[in-house]
C-alpha cells in the first residue's frame, strides 16, 4: 500500500450499527481516543424525510439492497451500509435475550460468562438509554389489531412489540430510515453521545484488511478514503463490528482464521404472505407492526404484519402474473403483508471472497423445509381466523388460497425450491466460543490467538436468538468492551 | 444515464414492463423503474452486476428464441406470450422476477410516492 496516508489513532472502531456504536461510546466514555471507520454515508433526519423509499433504499442498504445468498432457495438477504449501520432501517425492536438461551449458549460454547446476570444488567442499561416502550396501537395499524384479535381468538400468545421510539409518529418507513427522527438508531442515539465524548466518526471509508504482525498483534488497518485514495490507520487497539457479513469477510481479506470465520452463518428468514380481507385494512397507516404473534417461538417461529408500501407489495407480487398483479395493486387498501419469522438450523456460509467481495451459500435442511411447512401453515391458520378471505403464500408460482385445506394443500406440495424466503437478521458468523468448540473469538471478542482485535457485532453470537437481535447484540458489545477495560 | 440505464433500455425490458404492469406505463413511472432497477444493479455484488448484465444483453436473442420476435418489434400480445414463456426458462424466471420487483418498487415507491408519504 504505498503511498498511502498514515493516520495514528488510539482506538479504531470499524463499522458504526449496534456493535460498533456500543464500542464507540463506552470506550469514548471511558477516555479513549476513538476513530470510527463507516463504510457507508452519513445521512440525516432531513435526508431521509426528503427522500423517496426506493432513493433511500439504494442509498442506505448494502448492495442496493440486493444480496444475493445462493443454494436452494435462493435468500436475498438485506443489511444496511450507512452510520448507525442496521439500526437506521429496521423497526427498532429491542428484545431481551431469555435466560434459557444464554444458559444454552453458554452451554455450547464453554463460556459461562454471558448469562443472564450479566448480559441481563446490559440490556437493562441499553433500554433506559434508549427509551424503550411497548408499542401499542395507534390510529392505524388494523392489520396488527386484527392479528392480534386472531390470535386472542384461537388462544395463541400474543405481544405488543418493545420499541426503542421516541414519538413514533406512525410514517410507516421504519425500512428505509425514520423520516420524523422518533426511531432511536445509533445514528441519532450512541454515535452523537461518542461523538459529545471525543470519538470521531469517518463515513465513506472502506476498510479493506486489518494489518497486523502475524503474531497476534492488530497494527491498524488499510483502508480506502472517501476520495478513493489509500489511507494507512494505525491504532493500539481496533475493534471490528462490519456486520455479520462484512466482519468475517475483512478477517478472511486479512488472513486472519481464514479457514474459520465465516464459516456458519445463521439466520432468521422472513416468509412473506400477502392476505386479502373483505374490508379495507389499509396496511400502509401506521408504524412497522403493533403486534407480534409469540405462540409459537419455542419451535423458533414468530409472526407479525410488516410495513406495507405500494413498492413493497409490488416487488413481493413481481414474480406473479402480470394480471393478478394488477388486481391486487388496485385493491391494495384491503391488503396486508404478513412476515413469518423462521429461525432455521441449517447455515449459510462465504464461500469465496472474490474481488474482496464475499459469495454467501446456504445449506437450509429438510427439517428447516418441514419448519416452514409448519410455520406456512399456522401462519394460514391465523391469518384465515383474522377474516382474511385469500393469501399468497410466499411462493410466485402457488395459486391464490381460500381456506385452510388450501394451505394444507399447499404446505404438501411445496418443494424447497420454490420458497421465496428474505433474511434480514444474520448472526454467528464468527462465534464466541472455545477453539474446540468450533468459534473464532474468546469470551472477550477477540479472535484466538489475538490480543488487542476485538468483534463486537452480530457475528460474536453463538447462535440464532429466533428474536430481533439489536438488544442481544448491543448486550454482548457492552460486555465485550466492558471486559477490555478492565484489563486495560 | 449510466451504462446500466443504457443496457437496461436497450434490451427491450421496459417497454415489456409498460405492457405488462399499469402502474409503469406513464413515461415519469417507466422513467423511475429503469432508473431504480439500473441504480440497485450497479451497487450489486461484482458477481451478480455480470450475470445480471449478461442476462440483459442476451434478453432480446432469448424473447426472440421463445416467440419468434425482438421484444422492440413485438406487439403487446405477443410481448405479453414471449414473457409467459420466458418465465419458464430457468434463469430467466429468477431475472425477470427481480428485475420486476426492481421496477415496481423503484415506480411505486419513488419521487412521485413522497408526497403521498407526507
Amino acid at each position: 500500500m504505498s503511498g498511502a496516508a498514515d493516520v495514528d489513532c488510539d482506538v479504531l472502531v470499524v463499522g458504526s450499527g449496534a456493535g460498533g456504536s456500543v464500542a464507540a461510546r463506552e470506550l469514548a466514555a471511558a477516555g479513549r481516543e476513538v476513530t470510527v471507520l463507516e463504510e457507508g454515508p452519513r445521512v440525516s433526519t432531513e435526508d431521509l424525510a426528503a427522500a423517496a423509499p426506493a432513493e433511500s433504499m439504494r442509498r442506505l442498504y448494502r448492495n442496493g439492497g440486493a444480496t444475493a445468498i445462493l443454494g436452494t432457495p435462493p435468500i436475498a438477504y438485506g443489511e444496511a451500509c450507512v452510520v448507525g449501520g442496521t439500526t437506521v432501517v429496521n423497526g427498532g425492536l429491542l428484545w431481551q435475550p431469555s435466560a434459557a438461551l444464554l444458559d444454552r449458549w453458554a452451554t455450547l460454547s464453554g463460556y459461562g460468562g454471558y448469562r443472564d446476570d450479566v448480559v441481563g444488567a446490559h440490556f437493562a442499561r441499553v433500554r433506559k438509554r434508549l427509551g424503550m416502550i411497548v408499542q401499542e396501537h395507534g390510529d392505524g395499524n388494523a392489520d396488527s389489531r386484527l392479528l392480534a384479535q386472531a390470535a386472542a381468538s384461537l388462544g395463541w400468545r400474543w405481544q405488543h412489540p418493545q420499541r426503542v421510539v421516541r414519538g413514533c409518529r406512525h410514517r410507516n418507513q421504519c425500512a428505509t430510515g425514520c423520516p420524523s427522527g422518533a426511531k432511536q438508531s445509533m445514528a441519532l442515539s450512541y454515535l452523537p453521545d461518542a461523538e459529545a465524548l471525543g470519538a470521531v466518526i469517518e463515513p465513506g471509508v472502506r476498510v479493506e484488511r486489518i494489518l497486523h504482525d502475524g503474531g497476534g498483534t492488530a497494527l491498524g488497518v488499510a483502508a480506502t478514503g472517501p476520495d478513493g485514495r489509500p489511507v494507512r490507520y494505525r491504532a493500539r487497539t481496533v475493534f471490528v463490528a462490519a456486520g455479520p457479513v462484512g466482519t468475517p469477510t475483512l478477517l478472511r481479506r486479512s488472513g486472519i482464521h481464514r479457514r474459520a470465520a465465516g464459516r456458519r452463518l445463521a439466520l432468521h428468514l422472513n416468509l412473506r404472505t400477502v392476505a386479502r380481507f373483505p374490508r379495507a385494512v389499509d396496511a400502509t397507516r401506521g408504524t412497522m407492526f403493533t403486534a407480534q404473534v409469540q405462540e409459537h417461538s419455542a419451535l423458533g417461529v414468530l409472526v407479525m404484519p410488516s410495513n406495507v408500501t405500494p413498492g413493497g407489495l409490488g416487488a413481493a407480487l413481481a414474480g406473479r402474473d402480470p394480471g393478478q398483479v394488477a388486481a391486487l395493486l388496485a385493491a391494495r387498501a384491503h391488503l396486508g403483508m404478513f412476515t413469518t419469522q423462521v429461525r432455521v438450523q441449517g447455515t449459510a456460509r462465504i464461500s469465496a471472497v472474490l474481488g474482496g467481495s464475499p459469495l454467501l451459500r446456504h445449506g437450509l435442511t429438510g427439517a428447516d423445509h418441514d419448519l416452514m411447512r409448519l410455520a406456512f401453515r399456522r401462519t394460514a391458520r391465523l391469518l384465515f381466523a383474522a377474516g382474511a378471505v385469500e393469501l399468497l403464500p410466499p411462493t410466485s408460482s402457488a395459486p391464490p388460497l381460500r381456506s385452510e385445506a388450501d394451505a394444507a394443500e399447499y404446505c404438501a406440495r411445496v418443494r424447497p425450491g420454490d420458497w421465496e424466503p428474505v433474511s434480514v437478521h444474520g448472526m454467528a458468523s464468527c462465534p464466541m466460543a472455545l477453539p474446540e468448540r468450533g468459534g473464532v473469538v474468546d469470551d472477550r471478542g477477540r479472535p484466538h490467538g489475538f490480543t488487542n482485535l476485538h468483534l463486537c457485532d452480530a457475528s460474536v453470537l453463538p447462535g440464532a436468538p429466533g428474536i430481533s437481535p439489536q438488544g442481544t447484540i448491543m448486550s454482548y458489545a457492552h460486555e465485550i468492551v466492558a471486559r477490555h477495560l478492565e484489563s486495560t | 444515464m449510466t451504462g446500466t440505464a443504457s443496457a437496461l433500455r436497450a434490451s427491450g425490458l421496459p417497454r415489456c414492463w409498460a405492457v405488462e404492469f399499469a402502474p409503469l406505463r406513464s413515461p415519469a413511472a417507466l422513467r423511475e423503474a429503469v432508473r431504480h432497477t439500473a441504480e440497485s444493479l450497479d451497487r450489486a455484488p461484482a458477481l451478480q452486476r455480470w450475470g445480471l448484465s449478461v442476462a440483459l444483453r442476451l434478453f432480446p436473442a432469448a424473447f426472440l428464441a421463445v416467440s419468434g420476435r425482438f421484444p422492440r418489434s413485438a406487439s403487446p400480445a405477443q410481448l405479453r406470450a414471449g414473457l409467459a414463456r420466458l418465465r419458464g426458462v430457468p434463469g430467466y424466471a429468477e431475472v425477470l422476477r427481480a428485475t420486476t420487483a426492481l421496477a415496481l418498487y423503484g415506480a411505486l415507491d419513488g419521487p412521485a410516492s413522497r408526497e403521498a408519504l407526507r
